[in-house]
């Protein structure tokens, strides 16, 4: 008995210093910035590729002397969160990280859980940042969202168009993913194939958190006989559909999102993806920007691996932020700190991994896009050509 | 009349995923009486381990490989249920479905820090290989998938119904005190059982990583569906778990093909609710 209440105190005593011992919230020098994404289940390689960017990015600052706001340096910290994509465990991280560390900034890059977490943040007075794409994010009238990305009109008008003016389609099939950021871009690229006059045979979801089998949806496709079909997943599901769709004898030219890139690629194969279109992006330029080519390289000497683009985008998003910060002169007030960076950017170009050039009134990101096509495993222009970086 | 051919054939490959998976769960519940939940985390490490022997030695060896991440997972399997489950047979059954689920989310957490997030694909040479039958194109690696659970399925059957050893394990399952009367040992048939059982779901991880990915993650859903289909089947039932995972994968794929694929899981647990209301106790009552 005596044992067991040892035990006992032992361990609630760790828990205290785990976890109560000197509450980061009352350090004067240091601003928390919380993440919040999946760093388990099936969207992990989303949620863990992002925070490395994060965390690359804080670390450069706070080596380089960290920030300077209203005459007082400070030091970033990044408190993170697994909500294991779900909404609802989205909200509850976030009001932890809140009454936690009191984060000023939020950054969250799955639709699904951008989509609840700015349903609060305002109320909570945080400003939510994160490249998830879903057009309702910023179209409520919140105050505090600024989309590090386009939505996904953007995209899908620039898909729309590389599908009838590369692909000469008149019929098409979408093929999509049942969460949010998949239904935004079935919606969008629906409406903007009609306003073409492209023909939609049918539809197929599936949900790729889960599934791994696509082929009873693609044989309905393929029964369909469409002109091109929509793709509509991340990187390594993209990649594993356009395998089944090429074994299951569909030959046509796939229309891709910006979800699929270089791990997916790798898995579908150069000649899986032949003629095949997708949006460009400042990460297909040749030449890479060195930014890109310097974030690459100490990404994969810290983190001993290869990077994928969603750290690409956030790296970018939080020297935006600390810059932010520096120019409002606050590190506290989300609505300051907001203004901030809306003067701030774009960045300086050794930081410019994302290429923002501006946000719009609503707080929706322009970057530079534009759409092509596969060639030799390649995303080419639509003349064919390697794109460059625009003067 | 195409579409309906290939969609059976897809029903049929992805029921035999279900019936193998189901297949361990189901003797291990006629055991135990523990919805045994930490397969799904056995089934991914199969996976992974599969993964890593075709890396090392290549993936003309693929099918040598299979018999050997059985082995492996088994003594695995074998030794969750010496360290684990046993210290709480004589506990309340939700005890030990507290206990499998702990287990499902260690060997899940431990492998996300062992393996990393990352999905990583086997290079299958069967994967490759496409075979046209009529209207109906299948791959070699899938119709493997097929045969390797039927004769799977059929070597437990015989061994269950047909060695002494089965004999023992059907006798514990049926009464521990009883068995134990008459000079059974209730813990190594209970050893052998989740053996068994491991080594089976480490197989369904094997054979279908290829046709996808291999990720921490992929344990979860193939459990769920076990779990369906052991329900529907017959808690503890042989027959019934090989018979319920082929209707499932039927159910589905025609489902999902014929009327929407936008809620696939929902014949799944929409058949499981109409076969209960009729037959509580599953199809085929233990």
């Amino acid at each position: 008995m005596k044992r067991v209440r040892f035990a006992a105190m032992g361990i609630v005593g760790a828990l205290l210093l785990l976890y109560g011992g000197g509450s980061p919230a009352l350090a004067a020098d240091t601003v928390h910035i919380g993440f919040v994404g999946p760093l388990t289940g099936g969207a992990a390689f989303l949620g863990v590729d992002a925070l490395k960017g994060v965390k690359l990015a804080v670390d450069e600052i706070n080596e380089a002397g960290g920030i300077t706001v209203g005459g007082k340096k400070y030091t970033l910290s990044v408190e993170q969160y697994d909500d294991e994509a779900t909404p609802a465990k989205a909200v509850a991280g976030l009001r932890k990280l809140k009454d936690r560390f009191d984060i000023p900034v939020v950054i969250a890059d799955v639709s699904g859980s951008s989509m609840a977490l700015t349903e609060i943040n305002e109320r909570l007075g945080i400003l939510w940042c994160g490249f998830a794409r879903h057009p309702m994010i910023t179209q409520r009238g919140n105050k505090l969202a600024l989309r590090y990305e386009g939505t996904v009109k953007t995209d899908t008008d620039l898909a729309a168009m590389g599908a009838v003016e590369l692909l000469k389609a008149k019929t098409y099939a979408i093929l999509c993913d049942t969460g949010d950021w998949g239904r935004g871009l079935q919606e969008n690229f629906a409406k903007a194939m009609e306003e073409r006059g492209v023909k939609l045979l049918g539809t197929e979801w599936f949900d790729m958190r889960k599934d791994s089998d696509f082929r009873v949806q693609i044989t309905k496709i393929k029964a369909l006989n469409p002109d091109t079909v929509k793709i509509v997943a991340y990187d390594e599901a993209s990649g594993q559909i356009v395998k089944q769709c090429r074994e299951m004898g569909i030959t046509v030219p796939l229309v891709m999102t910006t979800g699929f890139q270089t791990r997916g690629v790798e898995i579908a194969g150069a000649e899986n993806i032949e003629g095949c279109i997708n949006i460009i992006g400042p990460a297909n330029f040749s030449p890479l920007p060195e930014a890109i080519t310097n974030y690459r390289s100490n990404f994969e000497k810290k983190y001993n691996q290869k990077s994928a683009s969603y750290g690409e985008n956030n790296y970018e998003l939080v020297y935006a932020i600390a810059r932010g910060m520096e120019k409002s002169g606050s590190v506290s007030d989300a609505h300051k700190i907001k203004e901030g960076m809306m003067a701030a950017v774009p960045v300086e170009k050794e930081h410019r991994t994302a290429w923002l050039q501006k946000w719009t009134e609503n707080g929706d990101g322009v970057l530079w896009r534009d759409v092509g096509f596969y060639k030799n495993g390649e995303l080419v222009d639509r003349s064919g050509n390697l794109p460059s970086p625009p003067e | 009349m195409e579409q309906i051919a290939q969609q059976l054939m897809n029903g049929l490959i992805t029921g035999s995923a279900y019936a193998l998976m189901a297949l361990g769960l189901a003797l291990i519940y006629g055991i135990m009486h523990v919805a045994n939940f930490a397969l799904g985390a056995i089934y991914m490490i199969g996976a992974f381990l599969m993964y890593y022997f075709v890396r090392w030695v290549g993936g003309g060896s693929y099918l040598l490989g299979l018999p050997l991440v059985m082995v492996v997972m088994a003594c695995v399997g074998a030794l969750t249920e010496r360290y684990a489950f046993r210290l709480v047979r004589s506990a309340p059954h939700a005890t030990g479905f507290i206990v499998a689920l702990g287990l499902y989310m260690i060997l899940e957490g431990g492998s996300c820090v062992l393996f990393g997030h990352d999905w990583r694909e086997i290079a299958s040479p069967y994967n490759d290989v496409i075979l046209n039958f009529g209207p109906v194109i299948v791959t070699l690696q899938r119709l493997l998938i097929f045969v390797v659970c039927v004769l799977l399925a059929v070597c437990v059957y015989v061994f269950i119904m047909k060695t002494l050893t089965g004999k023992m394990i059907r006798a514990t399952s049926q009464n521990h005190d009883a068995a134990s009367l008459v000079g059974i040992s209730v813990s190594r048939m209970s050893l052998y059982t989740f053996g068994l059982g491991s080594g089976l779901a480490a197989a369904a991880g094997a054979m279908i990583a290829p046709t996808f990915m291999v990720g921490p993650a992929m344990g979860l859903e193939p459990v769920t569906k076990a779990f369906v289909v052991i329900i529907l089947g017959g808690m503890g039932s042989v027959r019934g778990a090989i018979i319920g995972g082929f209707a499932l994968g039927m159910v589905e794929s025609l489902g999902a093909a014929f009327v929407t694929s936008m809620y696939k899981d929902a014949f799944a647990f929409g058949i499981l609710i109409i076969v209960l209301v009729f037959k509580p106790t599953g199809l085929f009552r233990r």
